[in-house]
């Protein structure tokens, strides 16, 4: 550890405690995903590690084939496979060890980038502003986003310290993990091509070694066009997205002003930065301010591009914060403000408990499956299975997971078999319209997490108020 | 750091590893194997890599470079060589994984050793 005293390492140790639980503690609360996106990725995994190769099918009613690439379902399934760890579990497992990762490697990239500690520090503990909600699966979810941004951080890292071979092994699993990341990969691949082939000096060196990654990078993509082409269509040809949610109403005001004079900071005074930063965050800084004037992007999926400026936030709040403390200095000119780095300390202790209350405010309150519903729905499988269950429309998300078929399925979520007749009869416990229905899927059950009583359903198996319900044949 | 100061580190890290999966899955087993899993993936690398990069970068760089290969010798065990991902092959790739890390420890050291 390059921290030189005592003091700095506690100090250092209690930011990743912090990160660590930040996450852990919400998690450990729920003990179950806290994303239907989770489910979805956690049941793909679980196919892998069943048939124990990766198949090409996903495990939804109306999917034919997977939509996602399986770097991250294999990693799952690799993991679960040697530990016997539960699927499920592994949210709650990896998320907050990652999260703390990604903290580390915030503070490697800042302490390359702006040859700092203090950034660095800084960029690492305000990694809390990475949040989470529901355009943004990052970082609070177990989904190929969140490991991809990890391997896209340690291909930077590695391509930093200029170990451009290696960085290609992290980089070659993005393209097999998450195809968005892979997009926002290949910009930050150029912007970091652009300062060394601007060093006059080694542009030969540079053009030889941009070209040994590029050159693996396009075998790589050659092997799996499969999954380039989608990449292609899917990102960098966008179709429109409404911009949902504004930055500062996410990361207030505050931190927004700040990460703009950490910009400034980087544009002024630090030549390598400069040419780093500027060129990617100046395109997608310009394509957010686009999006929200016209409606329409250029490039990137606007939610997608959201989450690409916040996981840049760290370095430009970091970088900020320090340049208020140099400004401080350079005004006032006394020696204690530069001493004891007096306006540093005083912003560490404002902006630290408000990034981390802004964390916190973005923790959804509850999950799709209770850990009572796992319950029942792992022992309903076990008697009942492939049996067609009728469950609230994200809850069924979760139901292939225990080898149950979902009768309606997320509008949002890609597949083609929403079912919109369901959704309000569900919702009302609405018999007229349901009985219609179960007569012609007699075989199908029906869910409810409330009391549900009718004499058209008889109860299969309870779990205090959760119940399963079967149609008994002839009601009308 | 030095070999003692980083067996007392790993073994630190071990035993919170165990304590925290033994609170998340309640089974001492599992608790063990994921604990073993763990530590190959977050803290290995980190007697593995070079030894001119600094704790936090090892610490931070190691895990991605292990799952880069991890998954990576699964794809390839699955699509080119068609073996099932069995928990035996899962845990012979898990040591390749580890085998291989330590051999770009290695090749990196000696460049750097060439180099002076």
């Amino acid at each position: 550890m390059d921290t030189e005293n005592l003091f700095k390492r506690v100090i250092f140790v209690f930011a990743l405690l912090i990160l660590f639980l930040v996450l852990f503690i919400p998690h450990d609360h729920a003990k179950m995903p806290m994303h239907v996106d989770s489910w979805i990725h956690l049941t793909i995994a679980k196919e892998i590690a069943d048939q124990r190769q990766i198949t090409d099918t996903c495990p939804y009613q109306f999917m034919q084939t997977c939509p996602y690439p399986h770097g991250f379902h294999v990693f799952a399934a690799l993991f679960t496979n040697v530990t016997g760890f539960p699927l499920h579990l592994l949210e709650l497992l990896l998320v907050p060890l990652l999260f703390v990762l990604l903290g580390l490697l915030n503070f490697c990239i800042a302490k390359e980038l702006f040859e700092s500690e203090e950034v660095a520090f800084l960029s690492m503990i305000f990694t809390l502003l990475v949040i989470g909600n529901m355009t943004i699966i990052g970082p609070l979810y177990f989904v190929p986003q969140t490991l991809a941004f990890i391997l896209l951080w340690t291909a930077w890292l590695l391509f930093l310290k200029k170990q451009y071979l290696l960085a290609c092994l992290p980089f070659g699993l993005i393209i097999v993990t998450h195809r968005s990341t892979l997009v926002l990969g290949f910009f930050l691949l150029c912007a970091n091509l652009l300062p060394l082939l601007l060093e006059k000096r080694s542009i030969k060196q540079s053009v030889m070694m941009s070209l040994i990654p590029l050159t693996i990078l396009g075998l790589i993509a050659l092997a799996y066009r499969k999954t380039i082409i989608p990449v292609l269509q899917y990102a960098l040809i966008s179709p429109i997205e409404t911009p949902q949610q504004f930055l500062p109403q996410m990361v207030s005001w505050t931190f927004v002003v700040i990460a703009l004079l950490g910009l400034i900071a980087m544009a002024l005074l630090r030549n390598k930065v400069r040419w780093m930063f500027l060129p990617l965050l100046g395109f997608l800084i310009i394509d957010y301010v686009l999006f929200h004037l016209t409606g329409y992007g250029y490039g990137i999926l606007y939610r997608r591009l959201v989450f690409f400026i916040i996981m840049f936030l760290p370095f430009m709040v970091g970088r900020g914060v320090m340049l208020l403390q140099e400004t401080a200095e350079h005004l006032f000119k006394r020696e204690w403000i530069k001493t004891y780095q007096i306006v540093l300390f005083v912003l560490m202790i404002v902006l630290i408990p408000k990034a981390l209350s802004i964390n916190l405010s973005t923790m959804p309150s509850s999950v799709w499956v209770t850990p009572q519903e796992h319950q029942l729905w792992s022992a309903f499988a076990v008697q009942h299975e492939g049996a067609e269950l009728l469950t609230d429309h994200l809850e069924a998300y979760a139901l292939p997971y225990y080898g149950l078929q979902p009768l309606q399925t997320s509008p949002m979520h890609l597949a083609g078999g929403y079912n919109d007749f369901l959704r309000f009869p569900y919702y009302y416990q609405n018999e007229t319209q349901l009985i219609p229905f179960f007569k012609q899927h007699p075989h199908a059950y029906l869910y409810y997490s409330t009391p549900f009583n009718s004499s058209a359903f008889e109860p299969v198996m309870n779990r205090s108020s959760l119940g399963i319900y079967r149609f008994k044949e002839g009601s009308s | 750091m030095n070999a003692k100061q980083m067996m007392i580190t790993s073994s630190a890290a071990a035993i919170l590893f165990v304590l925290l999966t033994i609170v998340i899955s309640k089974d001492m087993g599992i608790a063990l194997r994921t604990s073993f899993m763990l530590l190959a993936i977050f803290i290995f690398p980190v007697f593995l890599l070079p030894k001119s990069w600094t704790l936090t970068e090892k610490l931070a760089l190691g895990p991605g470079i292990t799952i880069a290969i991890l998954v990576l010798l699964a794809y390839g065990t699955s699509t080119i060589l068609h073996l099932p991902l069995t928990p035996g092959t899962s845990m012979t790739l898990v040591t390749l994984t580890i085998a291989a890390v330590s051999g770009i420890g290695i090749m990196l050291n000696t460049i750097q050793q060439n180099k002076k």
